[in-house]
C-alpha cells in the first residue's frame, strides 16, 4: 500500500505535466517506484521537499534542475511520473507525436520556448536560494 | 556423443560456427550460459506500436518494468537502449563474468544468442582496406558473407553504399524507410554530386531482416516494436540458427554451464565449466575448441587458459557518439505508424587520402523508446519538454557514429589474479590526444554535412568508452602467429587445437559494425576445420 504523501506526489506531478489527475494505480506504481532504496540517492531532497510543499514553485526548480544543479531528486521524481504516465492508455494523447503542420509547430515551439525560458529565469535563482539555505 | 568440435559460446559467432561444422558433417557441442527472457517478451502482443500505446492496459508491465527497471537514473551510457524484455541480454554478465576499469563501460552477454539479441541487425562487408591487415584476401571471405547472408535472410539495395559495404548478392527486396528517412534522402539526392565530392555517401544501410517469408521467419510487419519483440521474427537473433540447430542429432547444446579455462592433451582439448545455477563442475572433451564467447569473454578463458595473467591483451572498441538532431523537413509533417525501429539510413564520410578512415553514421527516427527517455536529456522544464518533444518528435534523429579504432598501448586487457581462482578481467583503455583530436574534427565534418541536409544536431553524447559494444582485437590474426596471436583459421598460435571465431581475431576496427564479418569468419573457420576434422 502507496504512503499517503506518496500519493499525493504522484497526483501533484501528474497535474504538473499532463493537467490532470493521475489514476490510483498510477499513483502506487510512482510510489513503489520512487521509494525503491535504489532511487533513493539523488542530491537534492530538501528542495524536493519544498517543491511539494510549495507547488507552485515546481515548474520554476524543475526548469533550473538541468543548469544549477541541487535538485536532481525533484529531477528523478518529475521523470519517473513521466514515465508511469507515458506507459498507459490513459494520457496517450500527451505522450505521442502532434504533427499539426510547420506554421502552427513553429509557432507552438516558440510559445513553449519563451515559457521554458521565463520559467529558467525565475528558477535558477530560486534554486540557488534554497541551496544556499540547506 | 563423441565431439569433434566444442563451440563456446550462442551468439553470431557460435551459431554460425557451429552451423558450418554441422554443415560439414561434424558433431558438435555447444557449452553456453544460455539466459533467457521469459517475463516480458509473451506479454507483448503482435500489435503495431500506435496500438499498443492506445489500448493495452498492461503496456507498463514491460515498457516500465515490474521493478522500474527500465526507467533509468543515471544518464545515458552503454547499453541504455535496452528495454525490460531486453535486459536479460547483459543482466547476468556483470556478476559471473565481471569486468574492472575505471574508464571502460563494457558490455557482455551470457544470453542464449549473445549480444546478438539486442543487435541493430546492419550487415556490413569488409573491403580490402579493411582487411588489409588480416592473413587472408577478402576472396577468401566472400563466399562466407553470401552463405550466411542466405542462413540469416539480409536485405540489401544498390545505391552510393555499396562501395563501401556492399557485394552480397543473396538478398531480399529492400526494407521501407520512415516518412524522416524518405525527407533526408530526396535532399541528399538533390546535392548529391557536391557531398559525394567532399566525401560524404548516404543510402539504406543492409539489415538482417526478412522482407519475405523465410524458414517460418517474417516477413517484417513494420510495427516498429524492434526493441520490445521480435514478434515477427523478421530481424535476425542467433538463437534462430541455435533452435534449427538443436533438431539436428549431431548437435548437443548444454546451457547453464559457464566456460572457465581449457586445458589441451594428446587427443584433444577439455574444457571446464562451472554450472551457474548449481555450481557443479564439469569437463567436457572434443577434438577441437572453438571459442566465440566474445571478445572479452574469449579474453578471459585464453588468459586463464595459457597461464598468462597479468599479460596485456590488446583491445580494439569503435569509438562511438550519438547525437540527437532535428530533421527541419519533418517538422510538422506526418510521420507513418508503418515503420521499423532499426537504422533508417546509413552515411559514410571518407575523407580526403591519408587524412583518416572512413567515419560511418546510422540514421535512426526516435518514437518507440518512448519520450520519457529523451525528457531526461531536455534542458527544459519536463512539462514544457513534454510539450516540445510532442511537436518535435516525428522530426528527431539519432545519429550514431562510429569511428575506426587501432591497437596502441593504451587499450589492452589482462586478468587480475585478485584472490579467487578465477580471476578478473581488467580494461584500460585510453584514446591518445590526436585520436580525439581526429575524432571531433571527423564528427564536425559529418555534422556540417548533416546539416546541409536540413538535419541539425542539438548536442553530441558521448557515452564513453565501450558504449559502441564493438569489441575486437584482443588474439589478432597474423601471417607469422606466434603466442598470443592467431594463424589464418583463428586458430591461437600456443596451442594446438584451439580457435577464436569471434571478434578476437580481428587485428583492425573499421568504423562499420562487424557483426557480419564476424559471422562471415566464423561460417569460414567453421567450414575449414569442418573439412579437416573429417
Amino acid at each position: 500500500m502507496a504512503s499517503p504523501d506518496a500519493v499525493a506526489e504522484a497526483r501533484l506531478l501528474s497535474r504538473y505535466l499532463v493537467n490532470r489527475d493521475c489514476t490510483a494505480e498510477m499513483a502506487e506504481r510512482y510510489a513503489r517506484g520512487r521509494d525503491m532504496p535504489a532511487r533513493d540517492t539523488a542530491t537534492g531532497q530538501d528542495v524536493c521537499a519544498f517543491a511539494f510543499r510549495h507547488p507552485w514553485s515546481l515548474p520554476f526548480l524543475d526548469a533550473a534542475a538541468p543548469y544549477v544543479g541541487g535538485a536532481e531528486a525533484l529531477r528523478s521524481r518529475v521523470l519517473l511520473m513521466a514515465a508511469v504516465l507515458e506507459a498507459s492508455p490513459v494520457f496517450v494523447t500527451d505522450f505521442l507525436p502532434r504533427e499539426i503542420g510547420l506554421g502552427r509547430t513553429l509557432i507552438e515551439l516558440a510559445g513553449h520556448g519563451f515559457t521554458a525560458a521565463a520559467r529558467l529565469l525565475i528558477g535558477a535563482p530560486l534554486l540557488l536560494l534554497l541551496r544556499r539555505g540547506g | 556423443m563423441n565431439t569433434d568440435a566444442i563451440v563456446v559460446g550462442s551468439g553470431p559467432a557460435g551459431a554460425n560456427a557451429a552451423a558450418a561444422l554441422i554443415q560439414a558433417g561434424r558433431r558438435v557441442l555447444m557449452l553456453d550460459v544460455g539466459d533467457v527472457e521469459t517475463k516480458y517478451a509473451a506479454m507483448i502482443p503482435p500489435e503495431p506500436f500506435r496500438r499498443i500505446r492506445e489500448t493495452d492496459q498492461g503496456q507498463h508491465r514491460y515498457m516500465l518494468g515490474d521493478d522500474l527497471e527500465g526507467v533509468p537514473q543515471d544518464g545515458v551510457g552503454t547499453g541504455a537502449q535496452l528495454t525490460p524484455p531486453r535486459l536479460h541480454v547483459t543482466a547476468t554478465s556483470p556478476g559471473l563474468t565481471p569486468v574492472r576499469s575505471e574508464t571502460f563501460r563494457a558490455a557482455e552477454s551470457l544470453a542464449l544468442g549473445g549480444l546478438g539479441e539486442a543487435w541493430g541487425a546492419g550487415v556490413f562487408t569488409f573491403d580490402d582496406d579493411d582487411l588489409a591487415a588480416w592473413p587472408i584476401e577478402r576472396g577468401a571471405l566472400m563466399p562466407h558473407y553470401e552463405t550466411v547472408a542466405r542462413r540469416i535472410g539480409i536485405t540489401r539495395t544498390d545505391d552510393d553504399l555499396d562501395q563501401f559495404f556492399g557485394g552480397v548478392d543473396a538478398a531480399l527486396p529492400p526494407l521501407e524507410v520512415d516518412a524522416n528517412a524518405e525527407v533526408l534522402l530526396q535532399r541528399y539526392r538533390q546535392d548529391r554530386s557536391s557531398l559525394n565530392r567532399q566525401g560524404f555517401f548516404m543510402g539504406r544501410p543492409p539489415l538482417a531482416v526478412c522482407t519475405e517469408p523465410r524458414d517460418g521467419r517474417g516477413p517484417i510487419a513494420y510495427r516498429d516494436m524492434e526493441f520490445w519483440a521480435d514478434t515477427d521474427q523478421s530481424v535476425y537473433r542467433p538463437r534462430f540458427t541455435i533452435e534449427a540447430l538443436r533438431r539436428h542429432p549431431a548437435f548437443a547444446y548444454r546451457n547453464r554451464r559457464l566456460v572457465l579455462r581449457f586445458e589441451e592433451g594428446t587427443d584433444g582439448v577439455s574444457v571446464k565449466t562451472r554450472n551457474v545455477d548449481t555450481g557443479d563442475a564439469e569437463t567436457f572433451s572434443g577434438r577441437a575448441l572453438l571459442l566465440a564467447a566474445g571478445t572479452l569473454g574469449t579474453a578471459r578463458i585464453v588468459l586463464r587458459s595459457v597461464g598468462r595473467a597479468g599479460t596485456r591483451a590488446p583491445l580494439l572498441c569503435n569509438p562511438y557518439t550519438y547525437v540527437p538532431s532535428v530533421n527541419l523537413g519533418m517538422l510538422g509533417r506526418p510521420s507513418r505508424d508503418r515503420r521499423h525501429s532499426l537504422a533508417q539510413l546509413s552515411a559514410v564520410y571518407r575523407p580526403p587520402a591519408g587524412a583518416g578512415a572512413d567515419v560511418q553514421t546510422q540514421v535512426y527516427s526516435y518514437r518507440s523508446l518512448l519520450m520519457f527517455r529523451l525528457l531526461r536529456e531536455a534542458p527544459v522544464a519536463a512539462r514544457d519538454g513534454l510539450r516540445i518533444m510532442q511537436l518535435l518528435v516525428s522530426a528527431m534523429t539519432i545519429l550514431g557514429i562510429n569511428h575506426e579504432d587501432r591497437p596502441t598501448a593504451s587499450k589492452y586487457c589482462t586478468l587480475e589474479q585478485n584472490g579467487s581462482p578465477d580471476g578478473a578481467l581488467r580494461v584500460h583503455y585510453a584514446l591518445s590526444d590526436a585520436e580525439r583530436a581526429r575524432i571531433d574534427a571527423d564528427e564536425r565534418v559529418v555534422l556540417r554535412h548533416f546539416r546541409r541536409l536540413g538535419c541539425w544536431p542539438i548536442k553530441r553524447v558521448r557515452p564513453g568508452d565501450g558504449a559502441s559494444i564493438h569489441y575486437a582485437g584482443t588474439f589478432p590474426m597474423t601471417a607469422n602467429p606466434r603466442g598470443l596471436t592467431c594463424d589464418a583459421e583463428g586458430r591461437l598460435a600456443v596451442t594446438r587445437a584451439v580457435h577464436l571465431v569471434d571478434g578476437s581475431t580481428f587485428p583492425y576496427l573499421p568504423a562499420k559494425g562487424l557483426t557480419f564479418t564476424i559471422m562471415a569468419n566464423a561460417d569460414r573457420i567453421g567450414s575449414l576445420l569442418g573439412r579437416r576434422l573429417g
